[in-house]
């Protein structure tokens, strides 16, 4: 097979390539997913991770505390542990009881910090909190898989490891708020700490210690149902629990509302792939990393496992991609000139999507000295892009829509496919979701996610302005444009901002806009329950805080 | 209660859109309301007031320096006419005539200049960067519901002055019952359940027991 070579140097993958939702659908993490970024600083770091309290007693009901010694400075995860009847198990966020609660506190809590969390955390939204505390989150059982867990460790053996892998956690989470949320700190707060900076820090670290949770409850509940008899998990075994997470349409906006930080997120990812792509020459142990990690791969995602129909497929598609991959990527090639940029050009012209996305994660993998600094970039505080330059001209802006937005204008809002939905909050669940526009009543209330017919009536108002009319004169008799008017600002400034697709049309699927965010978090083995709602493991295989200082490889994550 | 900045910032972003402003002023109040919380100055009787009067409607009018309501006798909105000055970045105006709720105007005039002294009655506030003087006037006047003339205009130099309010972490203290007030009119944006909606949900099952 000839591979063409550019002739030119290479730059990054256009935003019409990369921001179209079927794409952002098909992303898969890679070593700058925020859950590996978080271990790296923790491993590099040698931050102490400790069990400080844990008193529970055998119906899983009492409290636990974790503490996490951060160079001299203290975080804790405060565990309550709650009797749940079955028939309050629910992985909707709008539940009212769950297996386990927590926060993360910022310090060790003294007792009438304890006090006060008790009475709130298990209540969770219907509670109130301060700045001490950074995250709050719950957690219910993966019932199957924690009785039979619990049984077989209580009666000295060893649970069924097939069991283990099909599942892959003994709780998976139904939220995890940060931010703001209730009262809890504002991400202004630890904004500068640069161990909890990058995006998302908190809550991943979190989660973190909530599968410690989990792995150490089952064992405690296991030696008091079972006493001497009991057995501890395997230490191998042990490592294949993760944490599972149940994810709705409630994180779906999060991507269209956030511009300038999802553009930081692509723009690092796609920088990484860029610097690989312009390498000359393959080490020998860049291409050992590479063989390694695609055998891993090829193994793991056997294991992934759905009932969605189209998931399915479109992981059996990603078996063959995989298998093509390797037999393109030869010695041959390696020996040749740039090797990682001969097996992009293969992939982007002969795999599916899923297929596409899974060679970027695959390149970046062995060049870890090459592109682990980015993870530390993709932050950005978004005040400095809210204002809006009004002293540009109109003409300047309707270029600049001419540019960014030409996907936008080519949609025909006059057909009712184009704007089937749109975004709401319920009123009984405060929860964002997704309505038929022509068949449910509230349009009238629509919350601003229908950014292309926004852009295009923008862009329609402008052509009957005169050219030289500055934006604020345009603005201040037109505030009904205002909002399209920034998104046009914020994406000639941030080329990766604006998702370039109709986010309210006929064929939207939601599940993209999730995929793309839990890819970033670095989630594996998506697991569409609809096209609005998937489950996800996050940290399975991962290593323990003792294990992590004798960690080098991280192939944890492709489950080797 | 104790209420985040970030509760402050998408309370006030909901409750304007409810009140009935367009999205892209409703985020520009959101903003504002959160700088007020930060420098620890009254928001929600301003914001509640600015609600009540819908000001935001009429297209405020700029002749010379000065900006106006484009009704007569009718009342500036704080939001409308501080996103053009935010929006212009430069002292192109110097004088609004007819303010509703005043104290909204601080937050734009901070973005548009970074050193602004801002004048209504008997009130003189001084605006730095790291900081607010509150140079005449007594605190209970800065949630005045109106003024008749509010004077911006730029100042040189540093300040050697302490500033009475400084930029805070951790949140803002506010009134139950005005947190109440203002959840009233962001509930005005949430569409009430119908059958349909509920069938489709958020797309999960009702109980998740495996």
């Amino acid at each position: 097979m000839t591979v063409h070579l550019p002739t030119k140097a290479l730059s990054l993958r256009p935003p019409n390539e990369v921001m179209r939702l079927s794409r952002l659908g098909s992303a898969h993490q890679t070593r700058l997913s925020f859950l590996r970024a978080l271990l790296r600083r923790m491993r590099d770091e040698n931050w102490r991770v400790a069990k400080h309290a844990f008193d529970i007693d055998e119906r899983g009901v009492g409290k636990a505390i974790y503490t996490v010694d951060v160079k001299g400075r203290l975080l804790s995860l405060v565990a309550f542990g709650h009797e749940l009847a079955p028939d309050e198990r629910t992985d909707r966020v709008i539940a009212q009881a769950w297996d386990a609660t927590f926060v993360l506190f910022d310090g060790l809590p003294n007792r009438q910090d304890v006090a006060r969390l008790a009475a709130n955390v298990p209540r969770q939204e219907a509670g109130r909190y301060l700045a001490t505390e950074l995250v709050l989150a719950r957690a219910n059982r993966s019932v199957r898989l924690f009785d039979h867990v619990l049984d077989s460790l209580a009666q000295g053996r060893q649970p069924d490891e097939a069991s283990v892998e099909a599942i892959g956690y003994l709780m998976r989470t139904t939220a995890v708020y940060g931010n703001g949320k209730f009262g809890i700190a504002d991400r202004d707060m630890i904004a500068d700490r640069p161990e909890l900076s990058a995006p998302f820090r908190a809550e991943m670290l979190t989660v973190y210690l909530i599968r410690i949770f989990t792995l150490d409850l089952v064992e405690h509940l296991a030696r008091l149902r079972g006493g001497a008899k009991a057995a501890l998990l395997d230490g191998r075994l042990r490592r294949r629990f993760g944490i599972g997470n149940a994810t709705g349409l409630g994180m779906a906006p999060f991507l269209v509302k956030h511009p300038a930080l999802v553009d930081r997120w692509i723009t690092a990812r796609e920088t990484a792939l860029a610097r690989v792509r312009e390498l000359r020459h393959a080490s020998r142990e860049s291409v050992a990393v590479f063989r390694a990690t695609l055998q891993c791969s090829r193994r793991c995602i056997v294991r992934w496992v759905t009932s969605d129909e189209i998931q399915a497929r479109r992981i059996d598609e990603l078996g063959e991609d995989l298998s093509r991959l390797e037999r393109f990527a030869s010695e041959k090639v390696f020996a040749g000139p740039c090797p990682w940029e001969a097996i992009w050009r293969f992939a982007r012209e002969n795999l599916t999507l899923e297929g596409q996305e899974y060679a970027v994660t695959l390149l970046i993998e062995p060049h870890g000295a090459l592109i682990d600094d980015l993870a530390e970039t993709m932050a950005i505080d978004e005040t400095a892009s809210f204002r809006i330059d009004g002293r540009m001209s109109c003409e300047t802006l309707r270029r600049s829509i001419a540019r960014d937005y030409a996907w936008a204008l080519e949609l025909d809002f006059s057909q009712s496919r184009a704007l089937a939905r749109f975004w709401y909050v319920s009123e009984e669940k405060l929860e964002p979701r997704l309505g038929e526009r022509f068949e449910e009543e509230g349009m009238e209330r629509e919350q601003p996610l229908a950014i292309a017919r926004e852009v295009a009536a923008l862009a329609a108002a402008l052509d009957r302005e005169e050219r030289h009319t500055r934006v604020a004169a345009f603005l201040l008799a037109h505030p009904e444009h205002r909002h399209a008017v920034r998104r046009v600002q914020i994406a000639g400034r941030h080329p990766y901002s604006e998702i370039r697709d109709n986010l309210i049309g006929a064929s939207l699927r939601p599940i993209d806009l999730l995929r793309c965010k839990l890819a970033f978090f670095g989630a594996t083995r998506f697991d569409p329950r609809s096209d609005r709602w998937v489950r996800i493991t996050l940290f399975q295989g991962a290593p323990f805080p003792d294990e992590l200082a004798a960690q080098c490889s991280e192939r944890w994550i492709y489950g080797e | 209660m104790i209420v985040s900045f970030n509760e402050v910032e998408s309370t006030i972003l909901k409750a304007a859109r409810g009140a009935g402003m367009e999205w892209g002023l409703a985020e520009e109040a959101a903003q504002a309301a959160r700088f007020l919380a930060r420098f620890r100055l009254p928001f929600e009787t301003p914001f509640l007031h600015l609600f009540s009067t819908r000001a935001w409607e009429a297209t405020p009018v700029l002749e010379g320096a000065r900006l106006r309501s484009g009704r007569a006798d009718g009342w500036l909105c704080p939001i409308r006419a501080g996103a053009y000055l935010s929006d212009l970045s430069e002292a192109c105006v110097t004088s609004l005539e007819r303010l509703v709720s005043p104290l909204l105007i601080l937050p734009f005039a901070s973005r548009a200049m970074a050193k602004t002294d801002v004048a209504w009655n008997e009130v003189r506030l001084r605006v730095g960067p790291l900081g607010i003087m509150l140079v005449s006037g007594e605190v209970r006047a800065l949630a005045a519901s109106q003024a008749e003339e509010v004077s911006l205009s730029s100042f040189e130099g540093g300040w050697t002055g302490a500033w009475t309010h400084e930029g805070s972490a951790g949140g803002a203290v506010i009134e139950d019952a005005s947190w109440a007030r203002l959840q009233e009119y962001e509930a005005l944006t949430y569409v009430p359940a119908s059958a349909k909606s509920r069938s489709s949900g958020a797309g999960a099952g009702e109980i998740d027991n495996d």
